[in-house]
């Protein structure tokens, strides 16, 4: 049984040029202990998803349409404003990507996790203080109990981007959801951020939804992925294969942009060809088509749905789960093999 | 903290010297004097008379004479002539031209005590219902609610100060009788002023907590903090407030300034013997000194209210240092 199922979300912003849907018909699922990854470029609606994982879709100005959110036999979209604020937080919670803005800078950073702490668990101001002190300790800040006092510019990027997450795993939630977590961060730090993630799912089972664009991360410590483009899953897979043979051309596209650190040749940072989908002015058929060189007549006309593939062949990767939305797909994991690591 | 009073007391005395060297260079220019009446002074007269004021010494000298910190004076006038120190660099405003027999010292005396007190207290209705509307306004912006604040602070800053005084006499005084009419014998007697010279501060006052609070709730860091569950009320009041206090907190500093030196027409209305005619008056009957007089007080009030906005933003917003103000 999955810990966290989300099925047909769709969240409405009306702008100024008319309403956009962010996310649409969206559905994943989450189990205890898993780390699902939600990749995409930045509009395909991963931030919105993570938002409305955490009921912060209407404070930020959108409508939830339609959709469910099952978590320990409740549908957490039918709550209220009071009900969420209890789940908040101490069953789900969200790492926010800025540390620099997310962080209250009026407030020391003591108040702002021992808060959490107070409000959920009842704790006294003083035992709150010290657990939180613990939880900075145990995101590796060095001398906690002095920083408790500290405002977040007092600290630098990386320490306050740990003292965020501290602030979201002090209560120690079931469902973590890291809003790119580590794009503010250079990569050793990125890195630790992403190890104290494991160890919360190792430990103790929690559920981790990490929100990236990050395709490099994602392979190393995803189990299972969601590529989205303008709102929708376009492929979901298990990370080892999504990226071993993509099914969708702009997952292939997005494996072939992403950024090489390790390359030996040095070369242009490579982006995925055309612009960036426009939410409000969304092409008919396949919403990728404009950007995709496999594009025929059908896509330009027909929405691909999301699905397996019917004929089964050995050079395929076949897990059941293993879904993408594109009419090309079974020519382009057979004939396009991407080639390995270079 | 040290540092910072002293920076500013150095500032203070700047500001001033040149607050005062600037009005009397304008009440000069100014056409006219304290002794131009309708009906003319025969010429000797009048000459005894500014002889007495020295208003026939050289500018130079008068304005030594007015400020410090020698005291030239031979008559007395201008404080006590024993004195070798004299002028405002003594604490000495000199005599008033028009009230006779009373020195400007005297005047403020008796004016300003009760000016301050009504100021006072009509900063705290300021403040507090202000406050409190612009928070309700803000916490439920978009509704109903809202909206009526929302006129009611619109109308509180359209509304003449003489209107609202006014009203309140009329319903409160005469209509309920739950409020002596005028005077200044009693706390009774200062509420309705203080009210009426408080409304207009209290919607401005509104309108920018409301204003304030609700950009401030637009921060990223709101979001964390309705994210972390907290209710709505800790969300607003301690995520929210302080950022949002910051631009009431601004236009609070020279506002008071204004309110605490009294005003003419609440005065007038409630027979109050407070500053407020002094502003007008002794600019209008050329009163040079009692008009540099309070032109000095009111500099003073607006230089250290000023100060202590700075003051009140370092402790609202650590980011801001003391050291560095």
């Amino acid at each position: 049984m999955s810990l966290l199922d989300v099925k047909n979300l769709r969240v409405r912003y009306d702008g100024p040029r008319g309403p956009v849907w962010a996310v649409d018909q969206l559905s994943f699922e989450l189990s205890a202990g898993e780390l699902v990854a939600l990749v995409g470029e930045s509009g395909s609606g991963k931030s919105t998803t993570a938002l409305a994982l955490l009921g912060l879709v209407p404070i930020s100005g959108g409508t939830i349409e339609t959709g469910e959110l099952w978590y320990e036999g409740r549908n957490l979209l039918t709550l209220s404003e009071g009900e969420w604020a209890k789940v908040r937080a101490s069953e789900i919670a969200l790492v926010f990507q800025d540390a620099a803005s997310a962080l209250n800078p009026y407030l020391t950073i003591g108040l702002q996790i021992s808060e959490v702490l107070e409000t959920h668990r009842g704790l006294s101001r003083r035992d709150a203080r010290k657990e939180a002190a613990r939880a900075l300790g145990d995101v590796g800040l060095p001398d906690p109990e002095a920083k408790l006092a500290n405002y977040p510019h007092e600290l630098s990027g990386g320490q306050r981007q740990r003292a965020l997450l501290a602030m979201a795993l002090v209560a120690k939630p079931r469902v973590i959801v890291a809003d790119e977590p580590t794009s503010a961060l250079d990569p050793a730090l990125g890195l630790h951020v992403l190890e104290l993630l494991e160890r919360e799912r190792k430990t103790r089972g929690a559920g981790v939804v990490l929100v990236s664009h990050d395709l490099e991360l994602v392979a190393a410590h995803a189990d299972r992925t969601y590529v989205l483009y303008a709102g929708r899953v376009v492929e979901h897979a298990s990370a080892r294969e999504l990226f071993a043979a993509p099914w969708h051309p702009y997952t292939a596209a997005l494996w072939r942009a992403r950024a090489r650190l390790d390359g030996e040749r040095p070369r242009r940072l490579a982006a995925v060809p055309g612009n960036p989908v426009d939410l409000a002015n969304l092409p008919a058929g396949c919403a990728f088509h404009p950007r995709c060189e496999l594009a025929r007549e059908r896509c330009r006309s027909e929405r691909p749905e999301l699905s397996g593939v019917l004929r089964s062949d050995a050079r395929m990767s076949l897990s059941a789960a293993r879904r993408a939305a594109c009419f090309e797909k079974e020519s382009l994991a057979l004939e396009r093999p991407l080639e390995s690591e270079p | 903290m040290i540092g910072f009073l002293r920076r500013r007391a150095v500032g203070l005395v700047l500001t001033v010297w040149i607050v005062v060297t600037c009005a009397f260079a304008m009440m000069r220019i100014v056409p006219g004097g304290p002794f131009s009446e309708e009906r003319k002074l025969p010429a000797a007269v009048l000459a005894n008379v500014e002889a007495r004021y020295h208003l026939d010494w050289p500018l130079w000298r008068q304005y030594l004479q007015y400020v410090g910190p020698l005291n030239l004076d031979e008559h007395g006038l201008f404080g006590d002539r024993e004195r070798v120190f004299g002028g405002v660099l003594a604490g000495d405003l000199g005599p008033s031209f028009r009230y006779r027999d009373y020195t400007v010292n005297q005047i403020l005396a008796e004016s300003l005590p009760l000016s301050l007190a009504l100021g006072s207290l009509a900063l705290a209705w300021a403040v507090v219902l202000g406050g409190a509307i612009g928070v309700a306004a803000a916490a439920c912006r978009g509704t109903k609610l809202d909206l009526a604040l929302r006129l009611g602070a619109a109308l509180g800053i359209a509304l003449p100060n003489f209107v609202v005084a006014g009203l309140l006499v009329l319903v409160f005084a005469l209509t309920l009788g739950w409020s002596p009419i005028a005077g200044s014998t009693s706390f009774a007697h200062f509420v309705l002023p203080s009210l009426a010279l408080g409304a207009p501060v209290a919607a401005y006052v509104a309108r920018l907590v409301r204003s304030g609070l609700v950009e401030a709730l637009q921060a990223d860091w709101v979001r964390t903090a309705v994210a972390k569950g907290l209710p709505y009320r800790t969300v607003v009041l301690r995520h929210g407030l302080r950022a949002g206090l910051l631009p009431t907190v601004s236009y609070l500093g020279p506002a008071s300034a204004g309110v605490l030196t009294g005003s003419l027409v609440i005065e007038r209305i409630f027979a109050l013997p407070g500053a407020g005619s002094h502003f007008v008056a002794s600019a209008l009957s050329r009163d040079y000194t009692l008009a540099l007089g309070v032109t000095i007080v009111y500099s003073v009030l607006i230089y250290s209210l000023n100060s202590l906005v700075d003051f009140v933003y370092t402790r609202l917003d650590p980011r801001i240092a003391l050291e560095e103000l």
